[in-house]
């Protein structure tokens, strides 16, 4: 099933074309990434699901509905922006209830889900503290728990790791698989490439306003016949190293940095698989770690970064 | 889909008016404007003849509507412009309400504030001139209530104003700027232009059509009280009026916004 269909999505701020034909489908029980620099269109995408900008062009339908025309599909959509406000002088509690009240829930369930969502989020202590004390870290997690409130099926996050320490993003993103596990979509945007790699079944490169490349992490690698970049925690500083490149041609760049070793490889079928006999063969004491996204992101923003 | 629109409209005008009643603005505003009238109905009794109570009454109504028409007219600012600038609009508009109930649940939560902060300082006008003059006529008591019912119009047109210089500046900055030039116009500069301002003007309902700023129309139905013992209905009419205009404006432009 579909939970989001765009159709020849434009968006137009005067003269400039932030989004250009954008034709997109997101499938439910997925986290999808969107992945782009700044100034991609990334926010606009998002916030044209959500109906805080008008389409110049083209269609958006969430869970069947036009997104201009109707506003029940909000009742199942969670939105968290990178920059929203909140109302400072409202303790975390209160802010929830104040939203939850637009979903039809009041009473005992507001109060029991309330409390609930802000234990889920690691706020349960600050409850009844004012939102204005809170660090920029605490608002976001306050504001994921607003999106968790009403259950809803779909979730739309907009860099919701910002500001969130990494013990924090850690938290975030295994909330997120919880979240996919439990039967929900997330559409999501982030700038932590490494974080989107270990939570999302699809991502979407968009540039310039256009989609780019659309799919798996793997199938897009494969599509732009990307390069890998691997890091690689070397226990001891080894002679053996210094070989790699001359035993794996693949191997496009090397460098070592405080005993990690930092590769650029071309893709091929069995690079992981030799590299890995190799190092074993070898004692060469080792953990390893991919970053497909990365790797797509830096070939295809090559130009950029 | 309507009914439930309509509920969502009346939760944004209870949560908007909640807040509002229990801040520490409104209640410093509410206990301003009681104070300013049971000073000013004390004031005018000593130095005035108090036989002459329709002047007196209309005299001391003029600083309050003064001082709450500032404070809704900055209040109203900050639920727009200042939602707009906080980027917590962007928050409510992916909430499942639509557009207009958004809005107009806004200012319905704004007008409902609007009795409070009048009922409380009139209800201190009638006990207090009760007590100095004894006994209050009937038609004393009507003119007091058709004065509170223009109060109560001329802010709802004042709110309704500011809203549309809200969702047309954007800005908290700009459109606090233009209240405060829009609300120094209506209270100083076009009562000079009209004569002298306040209950001393004479009496000519043109000058309410002509400036077409609720000030106009409050200062027109004081000065319509003394002549004519009643309020002009036009002026009813005039701000109604001005209400819906600036009320349906501002949701055209509130309809299309984008955060």
């Amino acid at each position: 099933m579909n939970v989001v269909e765009i159709k020849n999505l434009s968006k137009k701020y005067g003269d400039f074309l932030a989004l250009d034909n954008i034709n997109l489908t997101v499938e439910s029980h997925q986290i999808v990434g969107l992945v782009g620099p700044n100034g991609a269109g990334k926010t606009t995408m998002i916030k044209l699901i959500c109906s805080m900008l008008l389409p110049t062009n083209g269609s958006i339908k969430v869970f069947g509905q036009d997104v201009t025309k109707d506003v029940t599909y909000k009742e199942n959509i969670g939105y968290l922006g990178e920059n929203i406000g909140y109302y400072e002088n409202f303790t975390a509690y209160n802010y929830l209830r104040f939203f939850g009240t637009f979903y039809r829930m009041n009473g005992e369930k507001l109060k029991k889900t309330g409390i609930e969502v802000l234990k889920t989020v690691g706020l349960l202590n600050q409850s009844n503290s004012k939102i204005s004390t809170f660090s920029r870290g605490m608002k976001q997690r306050l504001g994921l728990a607003r999106c968790l409130l009403h259950e809803p099926d779909l979730l739309i996050l907009d860099e919701p790791m910002s500001g969130l320490d990494p013990t924090g993003k850690k938290d975030i993103m295994e909330k997120l698989i919880d979240i996919r596990d439990s039967g929900k979509t997330i559409f999501l945007s982030s700038h932590e490439l490494r974080y989107m790699d270990d939570v999302c079944d699809q991502i979407c490169v968009i540039k310039n306003g256009k989609i780019i490349a659309h799919g798996t992490p793997d199938t897009i690698l494969t599509d732009i016949k990307g390069m890998s970049n691997y890091v690689i925690l070397l226990k001891s500083r080894d002679k053996k190293i210094d070989e790699l490149q001359r035993v794996f041609p693949e191997i496009r760049e090397l460098s070592v940095k405080q005993n990690i070793l930092h590769l650029r490889v071309k893709e091929t079928k069995d690079f992981e698989k030799k590299f890995l006999t190799y190092l074993l063969q070898n004692n060469i004491d080792f953990s390893i770690k991919t970053h497909k996204i990365d790797a797509i992101y830096s070939q295809i923003f090559e130009e950029k970064t | 889909m309507i009914k439930r629109q309509i509920k969502m409209l009346w939760n944004t005008a209870k949560e908007t008016s909640t807040e509002h009643l229990i801040s520490y603005h409104f209640i410093m505003c509410l206990f301003l404007c009681c104070f300013i009238t049971a000073i000013m109905i004390w004031l005018c009794s000593y130095f005035e003849d108090t036989r002459n109570l329709k002047y007196t009454i209309t005299s001391t109504l003029f600083p309050l509507v003064i001082i709450a028409m500032t404070y809704l007219s900055i209040m109203t600012v900050n639920i727009f412009s200042g939602e707009i600038d906080k980027q917590t609009m962007g928050t409510l508009f992916t909430l499942p309400v639509k557009r207009w109930a958004l809005y107009f649940g806004k200012i319905l939560g704004m007008i409902l504030i609007i009795p409070v902060i009048v009922i409380m300082p009139v209800g201190i006008l009638i006990f207090e001139l009760s007590m100095i003059v004894g006994y209050l006529p009937p038609v004393l008591i009507s003119i007091i209530l058709q004065l509170a019912l223009i109060i109560m119009l001329t802010f709802i047109a004042v709110i309704s104003i500011s809203v549309s210089v809200s969702v047309i500046l954007r800005k908290t900055l700009y459109s606090a700027t233009a209240m405060f030039l829009y609300l120094m116009l209506m209270v100083f500069i076009i009562p000079i232009l009209i004569g002298g301002g306040g209950p001393v003007t004479r009496y000519n309902v043109d000058y309410a059509l002509i400036f077409l700023l609720p000030y106009a129309c409050f200062s027109a139905a004081t000065v319509s009280t003394i002549i004519l013992n009643n309020v002009d209905p036009l002026l009813y009419c005039l701000l109604m009026t001005y209400s819906l205009i600036a009320m349906v404006y501002g949701y055209f432009v509130f309809r299309r916004m984008e955060v």
